[in-house]
């Protein structure tokens, strides 16, 4: 992730799709959200705590996450802050959905070229 | 499981490589982060903590310096943007740098190579200028020091300026670099050495470690009262001796006449050559001992010893140069030399003795000669290569 880059517009990375999603899922504290992030990749998106909490320092920034106000009632007291996605997040996320819902349709829509000496 | 606290109080203090405000909206929460993984890797074992501990730290700083160079830019202002945009340029540039080494191994490779060559050579030469130029005299008071300028000296010249030292300046005294054989018999063992005068180690302030530092009465042709006599370094102490107590009243062979040894020169003490380290020093009137009827000591064309003066406390060089001025006449003419032709002795008899500081001179570009270059070692880099038959080529 570098700064000036926007990270609102599709095609998003990796981990800020992950992150959207899991927070599209219910609002959580930051352990929570890099566990669901590395549970729903199967490992494949290596988020570490520094790299995580840049890219949610990024999104809060740019409006797609915002801390939520409540929390459960029997959660951990030291935990401070928990985060939410935002309706402009939802909507980025939509729009990263529909993205790869092409791509995977495109992709779809090939048909396998036959192959010379086949049937 | 909750980790030590020592090493949940080291993650918080790494997290000071992030800028503050960072730290305030997220440290708590990736504190917490922190210490779940930090449980989690401890009950997967030794090696997956270590891996942990180091990706945490790699983590750290990767993202942390990141944070602080670069920042995020969706609160910023225009000309902050413009400010950050020029910032990810230049890391566009390093990246894009690394990545073109990365892809040329070879020429990678050979610039390494080249710039690792060229920096250690820098190094090298920078040292060696140090010892030699820049570094000063290892001894009390070196900006009271003052050399002797235009080269070497000969013994006759020494003897009459010895016999005004007090004159001019607050002493004085004479030495000169030599190789000396310390083989006792078969192959030759040759150590750096110095002909010093008696008062050497007197003007400089320099003690012996061990014994007593040659004194004006060793300095008498022959020997003094305690015969002839001679100091060794310190590391020829423990190299030759093993560092015995009762190396003082020892014989020492140099040249195969035997010597007493009546003490040992501090550790940090390499002689009065800046740059060059003496193993033995032996007093200029022991020299007919060891040099025999090749002694140079009455010889008024024998050009081998530098000379050095300490000036008075609170006088500048130009005070004791003009009492030496006064002198002038005096010395030259009681030490002509009589082989001479009639020009060359008119001119020994018109140059002029001139003093040059012994702790600067040598950062004066226009004083590279004589006296400068014994001050800083060069003069006793060509008698070490060149032994006694240097001192006497000059004759």
């Amino acid at each position: 992730m570098r700064a000036g880059e926007p990270i609102a517009e599709p095609p998003l990375k990796p981990a800020v799709f992950y992150i959207l999603l899991a927070l599209a899922e219910r609002d959580s504290h930051g352990y929570a959200v890099m566990q669901a992030v590395r549970e729903r990749s199967a490992g494949q998106v290596p988020l570490r705590t520094g790299s995580f909490y840049r890219h949610l320092a990024q999104l809060i920034d740019d409006g797609l996450v915002a801390e939520a106000a409540g929390r459960p009632a029997d959660d951990d007291p030291r935990r401070s802050v928990y985060y939410r996605i935002t309706p402009r997040g939802q909507r980025v996320l939509a729009a990263e959905r529909r993205r790869l819902a092409a791509l995977v349709a495109a992709i779809d829509g090939l048909r396998p070229t036959p192959r010379r000496g086949s049937a | 499981m909750m980790p030590p606290p020592r090493v949940a109080r080291a993650y918080e203090w790494l997290l000071c490589v992030y800028p503050s405000p960072f730290r305030a909206r997220f440290q708590d929460g990736m504190c917490e982060s922190f210490e779940r993984d930090l449980g989690a890797a401890r009950r997967r074992g030794r090696l997956a903590l270590v891996r942990f501990l180091t990706l945490t730290f790699v983590d750290v700083f990767r993202f942390g310096l990141a944070e602080r160079f670069h920042g995020t830019t969706s609160n910023l202002s225009g000309e902050q943007r413009k400010g950050v945009t020029m910032k990810s340029l230049l890391t566009t540039d390093f990246r894009d740098g690394w990545r073109s080494l990365r892809a040329t191994p070879i020429v990678t490779a050979v610039s390494v190579l080249s710039l690792s060559l060229g920096i250690g050579a820098n190094t090298a030469l920078f040292s060696i200028l140090n010892s030699l130029v820049l570094k000063s005299l290892p001894v009390r008071d070196p900006a009271r020091l003052a050399i002797l300028e235009r080269g070497d000296w000969t013994n006759p010249i020494w003897e009459a300026l010895r016999a005004h030292e007090h004159e001019i300046g607050d002493g004085a005294f004479a030495w000169s670099a030599s190789r000396f054989d310390l083989a006792e018999s078969g192959e030759t063992e040759l150590v750096p050495g110095a002909w010093v005068s008696g008062r050497m180690f007197e003007v400089l302030g320099v003690p012996a470690i061990r014994g007593r530092t040659i004194v004006e009465a060793d300095d008498a042709r022959g020997g003094g009262p305690a015969g002839p006599v001679a100091m060794i370094s310190h590391a020829l102490w423990q190299r030759r001796f093993g560092g015995a107590e009762d190396v003082i009243g020892r014989s020492i062979q140099i040249e195969r006449v035997p010597l007493t040894i009546v003490g040992v020169m501090p550790k940090d003490f390499f002689g009065p050559d800046v740059g060059r380290s003496v193993d033995v020093v032996i007093p200029i009137g022991a020299e007919p001992l060891i040099r025999g009827a090749e002694s140079t000591l009455d010889h008024r064309s024998a050009w081998w010893l530098s000379i050095m003066f300490r000036l008075r406390a609170g006088e500048t060089i130009e005070q004791a140069g003009a009492r030496l001025r006064g002198l002038h006449n005096q010395i030259r003419t009681a030490t002509v030399p009589t082989d001479w032709p009639a020009d060359a002795q008119a001119h020994y008899l018109e140059e002029a003795f001139i003093l040059t500081p012994a702790a600067t001179a040598c950062s004066s570009p226009g004083r590279w000669r004589g006296a400068t270059r014994s001050a800083c070692g060069w003069h006793s880099a060509r008698h070490a290569s060149g032994s006694r038959v240097s001192c006497s080529r000059r004759v």
